[in-house]
C-alpha cells in the first residue's frame, strides 16, 4: 500500500511546488518596491544618483528620518492623517452597518431603491466630485479644517462599505434577530447587542478599506486644505519636494513612515478581511 | 403555564395572499399540540402570530385570559425554539441561555440558577462555556431548548425544532422533548411537517391545508377516523391506500366494486349514510396494514380477497411493504408480517383487506363518509 503511494505522494508535492514558484516570484516582486523604499530612505541624492540605487547603502542615513521629523513636519502630518483616518473610519463602520440593517433586515417600501441609491455612489469618480464639494465646503465654512476631508472620505467610503455590510448582514439568519425579539430586545437591541457583534469581520473589512482610502488620498487633502498645521501626510510629503531640487532620501523616508501603519493594519485585520469577503458565499 | 387561543384569525398578506383562514382552536393548559401539514399550509404563520412575530389581520389571541393581539413578543411570557436553532454565534453557551434574563434584569445568583439547573436537565453541563460553532447541530437544539427553558414561559413554540437533525437523532430527540413535555408540565404548540413526529409527540394534532384547518384531534382518533382524503393520506406512513370505487347494496350488503374486483363489506357499513351512495361513485381507503397476504387471514376474509401483481418488495426487518397493482390501474401498498408473507416479485399474489377497517369517502367533496 505505501509504495502505491508514493507516486501520488510525488505527484502532490511535485504540484504543490509549481504553484509556490510562481507565488514566490510574484511575491517577490510585491515586495520589491518596499525594499527598494526602504533602502533609498538611507541615502544621499548622490548615492542615488551615481548608480547605487537599488543595492544596499554604502552610508545608512539615518539622519534622513531625523530630517523629516524635526525639519519636515512630519509629526503634526502624521497626527493629523491618525485623527482624519480614525474619525472617517469611525463615522463609515457606523453608518454603514445602520443603512445596511434598516436596507438588509427592516421592511419598509423604499429599502431596494435606497440601496441603488447607496451603490450608485460607487460609480462616481472621485475627481468628479471635487468641484461641488470645494464649493459646498465653502459655503458651510468648512473648508481648511479637518472635517473638509472627513466629510467627503466618509461620503466616498460609504457606498463600498454598505454593499460589504449587506453581504454579510444577509447572511444572518432572520431568526437570530426574532429569537432577540421573544429575549426583550427592542429594535435597538436588535442592533447593538445582537447584530453589530456579528458585523465584526465587517468592520475589519471597511477599516482596512476607508484606511487606505483616507491615508493615501492626496487631491482632496491637497485642495481642500491650506494650513499647514492641519494637513495631512499626503499633502505634507508633497511640499517635501522642492522646487528646484528635491532631497529623495528624506522624502523616501516620509514615505516609509507612512507606508508603516498601512502595513501593521493589514498584518492584524488580513484575516477577518478574508473572512468578510466570502461571507455569505460558503455555507457556515 | 396557561392555556391559548385563537378565535377566527385570519392572516392576509400584502397582495391578497391568505395565509391562515378562520383558525379556531382553544389549547388548554399543559396541552402539547401539533401542527401539522405540508409546506405552505399556514403552520408557521399561525405559529409566529401566537409568538407576536406575525402580526394578525382579523380574530383574537388569547394567552391565558389575557387577549395578546397587540402585546410585543417579548410580553407575552413565551419562548420559541427555532428551526436553525437561531443561537447568537458571539455567545458562549452560558450567555446565550442568560441572555433573555439578563434583559429581564433577573438577579445574577438566579440566572446562575436557572441555567446551571437548565442545563443539568438537557445535560448541557459541559459545554456551558463553548461558542455554538463548536457544537454539533444535536447539542445546539439542546441549547436552543435550555434557551427557552431558563425564562420559565407560560408556552412553549417549538418551529420544527427538529427538522436540521439527522434522522438517528431526530428519534432521540422526539423522545426528550416529550419527556421535557412530562417533567415541565407546560404548555407546548409544537409544528412540523413530520407525520411521525406529529403522532408520537402529540396530544392533540391540528392538521392544515391551504391556510384551513382540516381536522383536530388525538393521534389515535386522527388515524382511524380521517375526516377527508387529504388528512386520511397525510396521516400514516406509508400512506392510505385510495381506490376509486362504485358503490352498491345486494342483498341488504354494501358491496365495492374496482377494476373487475368486488368485494363485500361486514354488515356495519349497511347504515344509511352509506346506503344513501347505492350506485354512486366513491373513494375507498384502505391502510397498508389493513391489506394482508397471509393464506389463513385471505382464507377467513374471502369477501374481500383479490389476485393483484407484486410489482416489488420492501425487507424492512420487523415489517414488510408489497407494492401491488391489480388489473395494471390501482397501485396498492400492503405492510405485511416477513414470517408469514408468501409473495414474491413478479406473481401474483392473493390479499385479502381486513374489511372492519375500509374508509368511505364522497368521490366529490373528499369528506369522509365512513370510517
Amino acid at each position: 500500500m505505501k509504495n502505491k503511494n508514493k507516486p501520488k505522494k510525488m505527484r502532490i508535492t511535485a504540484g504543490i511546488t509549481a504553484v509556490q514558484i510562481p507565488l514566490a516570484i510574484w511575491a517577490l516582486l510585491q515586495l520589491f518596491p518596499i525594499y527598494w523604499l526602504l533602502v533609498l530612505s538611507f541615502k544621499s541624492n548622490q548615492e542615488i544618483f551615481s548608480g547605487n540605487s537599488i543595492s544596499l547603502p554604502t552610508v545608512w542615513r539615518f539622519e534622513n528620518y531625523d530630517f523629516v521629523f524635526r525639519n519636515g513636519n512630519m509629526g503634526t502630518y502624521l497626527f493629523n492623517s491618525f485623527l482624519v483616518t480614525l474619525i472617517t473610519i469611525l463615522l463609515v463602520s457606523t453608518f454603514a452597518i445602520m443603512a445596511s440593517f434598516a436596507i438588509s433586515r427592516m421592511r419598509w417600501r423604499l429599502s431596494s431603491a435606497v440601496e441603488s441609491m447607496f451603490i450608485l455612489g460607487i460609480t462616481v469618480p472621485l475627481h468628479a466630485a471635487l468641484l461641488p464639494t470645494f464649493l459646498m465646503l465653502g459655503k458651510i465654512d468648512l473648508l481648511n479644517t479637518r472635517w473638509a476631508l472627513i466629510l467627503p472620505y466618509t461620503a466616498f467610503s460609504l457606498p463600498v462599505a454598505i454593499l460589504i455590510c449587506n453581504g454579510l448582514m444577509r447572511s444572518i439568519p432572520r431568526d437570530i434577530d426574532e429569537a432577540a425579539f421573544l429575549d426583550g430586545c427592542g429594535i435597538f437591541g436588535v442592533f447593538f447587542r445582537v447584530i453589530v457583534p456579528l458585523m465584526k469581520p465587517a468592520i475589519s473589512t471597511i477599516s482596512i478599506f476607508t484606511f487606505l482610502h483616507s491615508w493615501n488620498e492626496l487631491l482632496f487633502a491637497q485642495i481642500l486644505i491650506n494650513d499647514k498645521a492641519l494637513k495631512t501626510l499626503t499633502a505634507g510629503i508633497q511640499s517635501l519636494v522642492g522646487e528646484h531640487s528635491t532631497a529623495w532620501g528624506p522624502v523616501c523616508a516620509a514615505l516609509a513612515v507612512a507606508s508603516i501603519p498601512t502595513i501593521i493594519a493589514y498584518l492584524f485585520m488580513s484575516k477577518q478581511v478574508q473572512q468578510s469577503m466570502i461571507a455569505g458565499s460558503i455555507k457556515q | 403555564m396557561a392555556s391559548v387561543s385563537l378565535k377566527n384569525v385570519y392572516k392576509r398578506y400584502e397582495g391578497g395572499v391568505l395565509a391562515v383562514s378562520d383558525f379556531t382552536i382553544d389549547i388548554a393548559d399543559r396541552e402539547f399540540v401539533i401542527l401539522v401539514g405540508p409546506s405552505g399550509c399556514g403552520k408557521s404563520t399561525t405559529l409566529r402570530m401566537i409568538a407576536g412575530l406575525e402580526e394578525i389581520t382579523e380574530g383574537e389571541i388569547y394567552i391565558g385570559d389575557r387577549l395578546v393581539n397587540d402585546v410585543q413578543p417579548k410580553d407575552r411570557d413565551i419562548a420559541m425554539v427555532f428551526q436553525n436553532y437561531a443561537l447568537y454565534p458571539h455567545m458562549t453557551v452560558y450567555d446565550n441561555m442568560a441572555f433573555g434574563l439578563k434583559l429581564r434584569k433577573t438577579p445574577k445568583d438566579e440566572i446562575k440558577r436557572r441555567v446551571t439547573e437548565s442545563a443539568r436537565i438537557l445535560e448541557i453541563e459541559h459545554l456551558l462555556d463553548r461558542k455554538p460553532k463548536a457544537l454539533s447541530g444535536g447539542q445546539r437544539q439542546r441549547v436552543a431548548l435550555g434557551r427557552a427553558i431558563v425564562r420559565d414561559p407560560k408556552v412553549f413554540l417549538m418551529d420544527e425544532p427538529l427538522s436540521n437533525l439527522d434522522a438517528k437523532l431526530r428519534v432521540q430527540m422526539r423522545v426528550e422533548i416529550t419527556k421535557l413535555h412530562q417533567r415541565l408540565q407546560t404548555t407546548f404548540i409544537y409544528v412540523t411537517h413530520d407525520q411521525t413526529e406529529a403522532m408520537t409527540m402529540g396530544t392533540r394534532i391540528v392538521v392544515m391545508k391551504d391556510g384551513f384547518i382540516q381536522q383536530i384531534d388525538n393521534p389515535s382518533n386522527l388515524y382511524r377516523h380521517p375526516v377527508n382524503t387529504f388528512v386520511a393520506g397525510f396521516i400514516g406512513m406509508p400512506p392510505m391506500n385510495f381506490i376509486n370505487s362504485t358503490l352498491a347494496i345486494k342483498d341488504g350488503r354494501v358491496t365495492i366494486s374496482f377494476n373487475d374486483v368486488t368485494i363485500t363489506l361486514p354488515d356495519k357499513y349497511a347504515v344509511p349514510e352509506v346506503m344513501a351512495y347505492d350506485g354512486k361513485e366513491v373513494i375507498m381507503g384502505v391502510r397498508p396494514e389493513a391489506l394482508n397476504d397471509e393464506s389463513r387471514f385471505v382464507a377467513e376474509n374471502s369477501e374481500t380477497s383479490f389476485p393483484a401483481h407484486v410489482d416489488v418488495v420492501e425487507m424492512l426487518g420487523a415489517e414488510t411493504y408489497l407494492y401491488l397493482t391489480v388489473a395494471d390501474v390501482v397501485t396498492l401498498t400492503a405492510r405485511v408480517d416477513p414470517t408469514v408473507s408468501h409473495s414474491k416479485v413478479g406473481e401474483v399474489t392473493t390479499l385479502a383487506i381486513d374489511g372492519n377497517r375500509v374508509h368511505l369517502f364522497d368521490k366529490e367533496t373528499e369528506l369522509v363518509i365512513l370510517s
